[in-house]
This record gives structure tokens, sequence and C-alpha cells, in this order.
């Protein structure tokens, strides 16, 4: 989808990987395991350096890496964007589904897919925190949110053959 | 999450959704909460609860069949993980309880006992999706054809022998390929040989590929195995008897994950292949009795 785009793409799976690019995208998955590969590489540190100044997408499974807290259960996260994450709270593959949605800045709405899709919240402004910007609800629940130059959203993109919101992330 | 008003929904697409969701993770198989622990905190994408690995549905012999709901409900409890099951081939009142737990995925699986001699599950019927095995190009996209979301090849599970994982492998590609070089009436002819619809194979010649992702399974043993068989094109695998047969399971389990990853990187293999202890015994496979090959069954 990138690189319809023309932009250039690499698999970041260590720190000199990291240094290669100008902006991240924390992909869908399992949220567990790439846990433990960012932990294993040291990528946890150099992440958070990275997003203080370029651009970071986390999605489904990434979101809940990037929030602030993450819960049901509690996990580690890069503690990136004010937000909480209940994982798995949508239920298993069968309560999954795909709907368009209207987001923030797009004159169109996209196709977003919920795959197992965790439960994202705003969380009141901290110290180090201002509040996160909603772009998109589904049914009033905020499902993606901004912060700065870091996104995190509940459903997934990658999927289907729209790429309006890749554009607009490559212009971050 | 139950479907809102005015969504529409693809179904088969969410379906192969979660598939690429486990692209590049290891699934393995568990017997009970302690091992889908283990394997979770390896770095497992996602746990087969089963009652009886394959190697001991091997050696114990008699029907296999779909584990205790009980047992599954346990391990899904224990794990946040995705948690898979297995139904007989054709058992589709099997994968009626499976979907009413809410697994993640079914393994219509020919390591159970066949329930029916000539048909899998419609697998179009039901909202989880399905996983099923298969040795070449036809088989799978026989599956895929009755709603299957994701292929594995068959191998020949409880072996701990990669052998017919990488014929497998090597077969689809093969036959994949093969397309290419067909006329029109000769693509006709294969669509009738392989009992699929035209449209479904000109897709597939089309794009070079399978139209769900592709993963091994069935005699992997080591890390080399994993990297093997991602090298030769799986998108993932799943390891069956291997890690909990072996002699230090935790350790095999996290190599096993980080060799799946780092596939190409004979470093890094080389690193996480070290001080392993003993993997599985493993079985030749020409010493197992044609009635004894699980890659046989299905239909």
């Amino acid at each position: 989808m990138l690189s319809s785009l023309g932009a250039e793409t690499v698999r970041v799976r260590t720190t000199d990987d990291l240094a290669t690019v100008d902006r991240l995208i924390l992909p869908g998955g399992e949220s567990t395991t790439m846990l433990r590969f960012l932990k294993l590489y040291d990528l946890i540190p150099a992440i958070q350096e990275f997003a203080k100044t370029q651009p970071l997408w986390g999605i489904c499974a990434g979101a809940i890496l990037a929030a602030r807290e993450v819960l049901t259960p509690s996990q580690e996260s890069l503690n990136l964007i004010n937000i909480s994450a209940h994982r798995n709270f949508y239920g298993s593959q069968l309560e999954s589904f795909t709907t368009p949605l209207t987001v923030l800045g797009l004159t169109n709405p996209i196709s977003a897919q919920f795959i197992r899709a965790p439960l994202l919240n705003a969380l009141p402004p901290s110290e180090h925190f201002s509040s996160a910007e909603v772009l998109a609800r589904l049914d009033q629940q905020p499902v993606f949110f901004a912060q700065g130059k870091t996104w995190a959203c509940s459903f997934h993109v990658e999927l289907g053959d729209d790429s309006s919101l890749h554009e607009l992330f490559l212009k971050l | 999450m139950t479907q809102k008003n005015g969504t529409s929904a693809d179904p088969f697409e969410i379906k192969v959704g979660l598939a690429k969701m486990l692209c590049n993770g290891v699934i393995m198989d568990v017997i009970d909460v302690e091992q889908a622990r283990v394997a979770e905190d390896a770095g497992a994408v996602a746990v087969m609860a089963l009652e009886r690995v394959p190697s001991d549905i091997r050696r114990d012999g008699g029907v296999a069949r779909m584990s205790d709901p009980k047992m599954i409900e346990d391990i899904k409890a224990a794990v946040s993980i995705p948690v898979m099951a297995k139904v007989r081939i054709g058992h589709l009142a099997e994968a009626q309880i499976l979907e009413a737990i809410g697994i993640d995925f079914i393994d219509e699986s020919e390591v159970l006992t066949p329930a029916d001699p000539h048909l899998h599950v419609n697998k179009h019927l039901f909202k989880t999706p399905f996983v099923c095995g298969a040795t070449d190009l036809g088989e799978a996209l026989r599956r895929i054809n009755e709603g299957a979301a994701l292929m594995r090849t068959k191998g020949e599970a409880g072996t701990g022998n990669i052998i017919e994982a990488v014929r497998h492998l090597r077969e689809i590609r093969r036959n994949i390929d093969e397309l290419k070089t067909l006329s029109a009436e000769g693509m006709t002819a294969r669509a009738e040989q392989y009992r699929v619809p035209l449209a479904l194979l000109n897709q597939v010649r089309e794009s070079g590929q399978l139209p769900v992702p592709n993963f091994a399974a069935g005699g992997v043993a080591t890390p080399a195995d994993a990297a093997l068989c991602r090298q030769l094109g799986a998108e993932t695998v799943f390891v069956g008897s291997g890690i909990f047969k072996s002699e230090n399971p935790p350790l095999l389990a996290k190599a096993v994950v980080q060799a799946t990853c780092f596939y190409n990187d004979p470093k890094k293999l080389l690193e996480v292949s070290r001080g392993l202890g003993q993997a599985m015994r493993g079985l030749e496979i020409s010493k197992i009795a044609p009635e004894g090959l699980l890659a046989n069954r299905g239909w």
C-alpha cells in the first residue's frame, strides 16, 4: 500500500533498522507477541525517542503498544499517546466486522476493519501529556486518536485497498 | 463486537484478515493451561488447544476427536492470544460446538479421525474462520472454495520430520507456477481436475499465489525447520508435537519464534539454535505403514 504511494518501506526488527526510517507504523498482530520482541531487541527506548520527533502510527495491536495504559489484562506499553487500551474488548474473532468510517480531515468515509479490536479511550491530561484528539468515532465511541505526530486506531486499514489514510500519514 | 446498523461486512475478508495477523508468528499445540502460558511467554502468536498432540495420537491409536470444550475454555481463559482448536474432517457439529465457545480459528484437521468419507465442512456457513491442510494446489483450492481462510501444509504430523511439509510447500509452488504455462483449454481441464471453479484458478494464475495465507505444519521440530519452511514461502509455521516433546520446551519455543521471524538471517539462526537440548525423537516416514499416514486423509 505505502509502496504504491511512492514510499520506500523497511521491516523494522532491530534498532539498526529503525535508524533507517523517518516514520514508523506499529502494525496489527498480537500485542503480547510484539511486546516480547520489542523488549528482546531493546526497541522500547529507541521507539520512544523516535516518536518525540517522527510520525508514528499504531494500528490495532500497535495502538495497544502505543497507549499510555493497557488493561484487561494489563501490559507494559510504549506510553506514546494519552489513551487507555482495553485488549480484546470486542470479543473473539466472531465479533469482527467491516464498516464505513468518517475520519476528520478526509472527505470520503474509509472502510475500517475491526478484528479482535481493542477499546480505546482518552485519558485525562497529566504532567507529561495533554489530551489526545479524537479523529474518528463509531457510534460515539472513539476509535482513532492523534497526539502530535502519533496516531492510534483500533481498526485495520492495511487489509483493504483504500489508501487515503496512508496518504495522510505520509504528509504528517 | 456486534454488527452495527448500516455497516456492511465481507465475512471472508475479515476471516482472511485474522489469518494475515498471524503471519510471521508461531502457532503452538498445547494440551493444558501451563503449556499455553509457556507458549504465550515464548512469543507464540496463537495456540492450538488439543487433548493429545499428534505424536501421542499416533502412538495411542483409537479414534481421535475434538477436545473437551472445558479444556479449550480453560486455555482460552488463561491466555490473551488467539486460541484455535481442531475438529474432525467433515464434522460440522464439532465445528458448531467450537463456534459456540467463541474459538478464534477452527482447524479441520487430518490429525483427528475423519468423520465424513466424502465431504469437508461447508465453512462458508460459519462466522469463525477455518484453517485446513493441503498437499497440493488442487486440495488447497477445494478447501478455499469451501470457505477456508487459511491454508497449511499437511506435512506428516507427529513425526518431527520436515520432509513432507517441504514436499507440500514445493508442490503447491510448482502447481501455481505451472498455471502460467497452460492454455485456456488447459486451464479449464485443470479446474475440472482440481474440482474447483475456473474463476478461482484464474485468480491464482493472475496473482501467482493462493488467495489466503499459506503456513507450514506437520513435522516442524527445530528453529532451522521453521526457517526452512519460511524460506520456501510459508508465511509462518504451526509447531505441534515438536515443542513440548523436546527436552527443554520453554527454550525451544523461544528459539522457534525467533527463527521464524529472522528466517533469512543465518547468524541469528545460529545464535538461537545453540544448546537447545534434545529435540523430539522423530519418525522416519518410510517406517510408517501407509494406513498410518495422516496426509492421505481428506478428499
